[in-house]
């Protein structure tokens, strides 16, 4: 008595058993070359994505494990002992390829444009010759209530309350974030984003320009305005 | 070297060790406090505005050792009037800015001093001795009362680049009320605190219009 049918594949046709994985109860096994399938019924319509599989060969198997060839009703061998698997497990799916050349997350120019919000100084960012000139003679109140950080090309930050009278381009200060006075993201919402991703620890300030370039400034790197400061950074650049 | 390690002490950790009883110093701690001295005004002149008055040594030794009797005389209680005239006594030179300049890099503690002294005592001789100095040295003794006296030598210090800006300094520092509402005074102030006057000092617009 017929128990299933056996189909007989190239194991270079392995990748067409994809299409057979939702076959309840296939089985499949590879030996020298071939790839066995085992598990469908032995009468009736094979379902179509069976049928469609580049078969080799087709067998049925009687209880004794002898394979009969379609429509034969001698055996012509018997059926060897493999190492069977459920269909799922011997075709795990995998990730495809992907057919077109990857991408890359889209890039998003930060853009700065004129704004109509009038926010309050918060900084300053003018140079050390001016600075020095000024603190040369400033009221000690003016002084103390600020702090500075000076960069090698002689320009200084200063951030604090009253910010000094003098030449400079002034910011306001949103998220950690130094955006030029009149000025605001094209998104407002990056200021948020922005800060999460480029100054996570909240350890510096982010110093904008109008052209949307911006340099990263460590808090640890502004140190507290006084006269002696000024006048000691001032001879540190001359001693250059 | 009792005034060399003094004045070491009270410039770094502000607990000073003193003699028993007042008595002169050796020339050689004499000459290494001016030595000590002559580094501290350097280091300090940079805090000044504009360009410090140069280093008056006599001025300066004179103010520290003066600075040193008076701790010994607000401790000593029962050291008389003859004691304090003999180890306070008035600067023997011209009072010029060099000199004032020199003498604040000491007398800048007296004030702290004066006020501890009243209230141990508000009527004793130290005190009335401090007062009467108070009116010579008005850049040391802002925060400190004032008296007509003091005109004089206020005008030398309004007189000069950089001891005009840093008394102002000082009057805004220690809300000095009844300076800052003097009208020679009040414009000056009011230049240094510009249009913030209202979140730098308060008050300053109400007394002085008072005032």
């Amino acid at each position: 008595m017929m128990t299933e049918r056996v189909l007989v594949l190239a194991a270079s046709d392995r990748e067409a058993l994809g299409g057979v994985r939702a076959v309840p109860g296939l089985q499949a096994a590879e030996a020298a070359g071939e790839v066995w399938l085992r598990g469908l019924p032995a009468a009736g319509e094979l379902p179509l994505a069976v049928r469609a599989l580049p078969a080799a060969a087709a067998y049925t198997l009687d209880g004794q494990g002898r394979l009969f060839p379609a429509g034969s009703r001698t055996p012509t061998a018997q059926l060897p002992a493999l190492s069977w698997q459920p269909i799922r497990a011997f075709m795990p799916l995998e990730l495809p390829t992907a057919a077109l050349p990857a991408q890359g997350a889209p890039r998003y120019r930060v853009r700065l444009v004129p704004s109509d919000r009038a926010e309050g100084g918060a900084a300053l960012l003018t140079t050390l010759a001016v600075w020095r000139e000024y603190a040369e003679t400033a009221p000690a109140i003016r002084l103390e209530s600020l702090r500075f950080a000076v960069a090698a090309d002689q320009r200084v930050l200063l951030l604090g309350t009253p910010l000094p009278p003098i030449p400079g381009q002034e910011h306001w200060l949103r998220e950690g974030l130094l955006l030029p006075a009149g000025f605001d993201f094209e998104a407002p919402l990056l200021a948020l984003l922005l800060a999460r991703q480029l100054n996570a620890n909240a350890d510096a300030l982010l110093l904008f320009a109008a052209d949307g370039s911006w340099e990263r400034i460590s808090k640890a790197d502004l140190v507290p305005v006084t006269r002696s400061a000024v006048r000691l950074t001032m001879e540190g650049f001359r001693d250059e | 070297m009792l005034l060399t390690a003094f004045l070491h002490d009270i410039l770094t950790t502000g607990a000073v060790t003193l003699a028993g009883q007042p008595s002169p110093f050796e020339p050689t701690d004499l000459h290494a406090a001016e030595a000590s001295l002559r580094a501290y005004h350097a280091e300090d002149a940079l805090e000044l505005p504009q360009v410090a008055p140069a280093f008056d040594a006599p001025a300066a030794l004179w103010a520290t050792q003066f600075l040193y009797h008076t701790v010994q005389l607000a401790l000593l209680r029962e050291l008389d009037e003859r004691v304090i005239g003999q180890c306070l006594k008035d600067f023997a030179g011209e009072i010029t800015p060099e000199a004032i300049y020199s003498a604040d890099l000491t007398f800048r503690y007296l004030p702290d001093l004066l006020r501890l002294a009243k209230g141990l005592a508000p009527g004793d001789a130290l005190v009335t001795r401090l007062l009467a100095v108070a009116q010579q040295w008005p850049l040391s003794f802002v925060g400190t009362a004032l008296d007509a006296t003091e005109a004089e030598a206020e005008a030398v210090v309004l007189a000069h680049p950089a001891l005009r800006p840093a008394y102002i300094d000082r009057i805004i520092q220690m809300k000095d009320r009844a300076r800052a509402g003097q009208p020679h005074l009040a414009p000056l102030v009011q230049a240094a605190l510009g249009g913030h006057a209202a979140t730098l000092w308060p008050d300053f617009a109400a007394f002085t219009i008072l005032a």
